[in-house]
């Protein structure tokens, strides 16, 4: 997002930290689209996705006192982001079962096609993974963190996260082999 | 299968990720606005939620000072107003006692055609004014003997009710209840103790009548006064000084207590009422809170949620009160999915293996106390009675052993009432703060006879009231 340092952003940040209402809605709106998107990929949902948005953006205005203006405040909203939905993650951790993905057909797909789809459609491939495959995958190859820091954050070993990662592209690649032309006809138009 | 390479694979979605702009929705600006409201206290409920405790303490502290000293000032007014009564007729003699005299002498000796012996005051004024014209004295006498006939005849009832109270029982009276007045010499049935005032007085009389022949027969009748008092004279002038600075001897008299004894007794009688009407005092407000742990099944308990209550009570008797009020609560409860009637389109897809309930809760209690034990400072008491439910916020969180894509992850909403759900039964102590605020500890238990909620679920809920109980002025 450009000039997010610029002096309109400080001058919002200004009026976060004195608790104005208008300059956190701005703010919030501002950064709606990219905090959202991080939110999706370590979710499995859109609801959850916005609960954490929430929750982070809540910590962002009652935090904003802790933020280093001389840094991006792009790059600290989006650690915020993540760390609330590492969270959340851990929270629910006991409860999910990690090898819970249907795997699919060998269907031979046009690479075109897979290159045509929707965004959404693609996010929703990401959080069709078990928890610790799209966390890992998120944090790695988005967000791109060493597997000595998703390990750390975690709480599992390097190896564990290796594995995570070489399984979630696994199940990418079977679940974008599962997408025909009908199917992203239908997502399409 | 596509045979994407690791690179390509990440790139694709990296690029997904980043160039993905979702659509801001206002009404998620509008959640996290109240929460921020709530946190700033810029909403009555978020301010009372953060700093509930404090206000009511602020408001307690002083308020409980008020009521205490507003009732010990009225308890210790009254109890002088008591003590009053009880006095009075001790308090008031002396004061009486100096007019009475003279009207009773006027009284006893109406045929005694000199005037008797008057008050000191009246007698100084008469001195006063006869000084300057010693001529017109005898005027004067027949004026005063007018007078005290007079006035002799208006406070005969008075001194008929001094008389009786002044009587004192025989027991207690050395005289046989019969009380001997100071100002009377023995001899004319009194203790002699003020009857200094008599010679006194007649030799004021006679030093300013002197040898004015017109009161010569005054002068005759004072002598034959101080003759009858002879006996008495000699004793009284030896300690003329004495007696006249110990004015109230009489009260050091034995008889005396024996007044101050007996009238506390009548006094007390009307204090009985009122500490049976304070045990019947038909009103009163409990404003509680209590942990709420609400369970299925007595198991899988999570953190206990939070209850608030206002309760009105009345007395049907000094032990039964009838109760009634409102309860908001925040339950929160785990419970196997198989103890929830699940719609279908939860269970179509996946079934979950437990859900996780948060419900904010509206509840009516109605039902009875007894008071089993009760003394001055506490009671002891057993509740009973029935409650109904209004759901006011409900959210379910469906916990899958796998996920499936679709399946359902919460349900959030509101159900509303679900009558006379719940049976109440409590035990409680009560301790006397103040005379119109106590204290109440008072552990509870809501048995379900039917399921409420989204899901039916047989909601049971234990906790303990502690709650401040404040009796109203009307009764």
């Amino acid at each position: 997002m450009p000039g997010y340092t610029s002096a309109v952003l400080i001058e919002l940040l200004d009026g976060c930290l004195q608790k104005n209402r208008r300059s956190q809605e701005l703010l919030y709106k501002q950064f709606y689209g990219y905090a959202m998107s991080i939110c999706l990929r370590y979710t499995r949902s859109r609801e959850e996705a916005k609960e954490i948005l929430n929750d982070g953006f809540y910590k962002v205005f009652t935090k904003l006192d802790t933020f280093d203006s001389s840094r991006s405040f792009k790059t600290w909203l989006s650690r915020i982001m993540i760390n609330t939905a590492l969270d959340h993650y851990r929270q629910e951790v006991r409860r999910d079962v990690f090898d819970d993905v249907e795997v699919a057909d060998n269907v031979t797909v046009d690479e075109t096609v897979i290159s045509k789809l929707a965004h959404e459609e693609l996010m929703e491939l990401i959080q069709r993974l078990t928890p610790s495959y799209r966390i890992v995958f998120s944090l790695s190859v988005i967000d791109g963190y060493t597997h000595e820091e998703i390990a750390d954050q975690l709480n599992i070993s390097v190896g564990a996260s290796k594995s995570n990662l070489s399984r979630a592209r696994e199940k990418l690649r079977e679940m974008l082999s599962k997408i025909n032309i009908g199917d992203y006809d239908r997502v399409t138009r | 299968m596509i045979e994407l390479p690791d690179d390509e694979l990440d790139k694709l979605f990296r690029k997904s990720s980043e160039e993905l702009d979702p659509q801001f929705d206002p009404e998620d600006w509008n959640k996290l606005k109240k929460r921020l409201d709530a946190h700033d206290g810029k909403v009555a409920g978020g301010w009372f939620k953060k700093w509930w405790p404090l206000g009511l303490l602020a408001l307690l502290v002083p308020a409980g000072f008020v009521v205490y000293f507003f009732t010990k000032s009225t308890v210790s007014e009254s109890a002088k107003t008591k003590q009053n009564v009880a006095i009075t007729p001790r308090l008031e003699e002396p004061a009486a006692h100096p007019v009475s005299r003279a009207e009773e002498n006027a009284t006893r000796k109406p045929e005694d055609p000199v005037a008797p012996p008057v008050s000191r005051a009246e007698e100084n004024a008469t001195r006063k004014s006869k000084e300057p014209a010693a001529p017109s004295v005898s005027k004067m006498i027949r004026n005063k003997e007018a007078e005290i006939a007079k006035s002799s005849s208006i406070s005969n009832s008075n001194i008929t009710d001094y008389q009786r109270r002044k009587k004192l029982p025989r027991s207690q009276s050395k005289t046989g209840g019969v009380y001997l007045e100071p100002n009377r010499s023995k001899q004319e049935g009194g203790d002699g103790a003020f009857s200094i005032n008599k010679i006194a007085e007649s030799k004021a009389v006679r030093s300013v009548l002197g040898n004015n022949a017109v009161s010569q027969d005054i002068i005759a009748n004072q002598d034959r006064i101080e003759q009858t008092i002879s006996e008495d004279q000699a004793r009284l002038l030896i300690s003329a000084a004495t007696l006249a600075s110990r004015t109230l001897n009489w009260e050091n008299q034995p008889e005396i207590p024996a007044v101050t004894f007996s009238a506390p007794e009548p006094a007390s009688e009307p204090a009985k009422p009122e500490k049976v009407k304070k045990d019947y005092a038909k009103w009163a407000v409990r404003l509680g809170y209590s942990p709420d742990l609400s369970t299925v099944g007595f198991k899988n308990y999570t953190k206990p949620g939070a209850a608030f209550s206002l309760l009105i009570e009345y007395g049907l008797s000094s032990r039964l009160y009838l109760q009634a009020g409102v309860v908001r609560s925040v339950k929160d409860y785990t419970a196997n999915a198989g103890e929830y009637k699940l719609p279908k389109y939860v269970t179509d897809i996946n079934t979950p293996y437990d859900v996780d309930g948060s419900c904010t809760m509206f509840e009516i209690p109605v039902g009875l106390r007894y008071n089993v034990v009760r003394d001055e400072q506490s009671k002891w008491f057993v509740g009973t009675g029935v409650s109904s439910y209004y759901a006011q916020k409900e959210r379910y969180n469906y916990n899958y052993e796998h996920y499936i894509h679709g399946q359902k992850p919460y349900w959030q909403g509101k159900t509303g009432w679900f009558l006379l759900s719940h049976i109440n039964a409590s035990v409680g102590y009560e301790r006397t703060i103040t005379k119109k605020l106590s204290l109440v500890a008072e552990p509870y238990i809501r048995i379900p006879v039917k399921g409420v909620g989204y899901g039916k679920v047989n909601l049971t809920t234990v906790g303990m009231w502690i709650s401040l109980r404040y009796t109203p002025a009307f009764k």
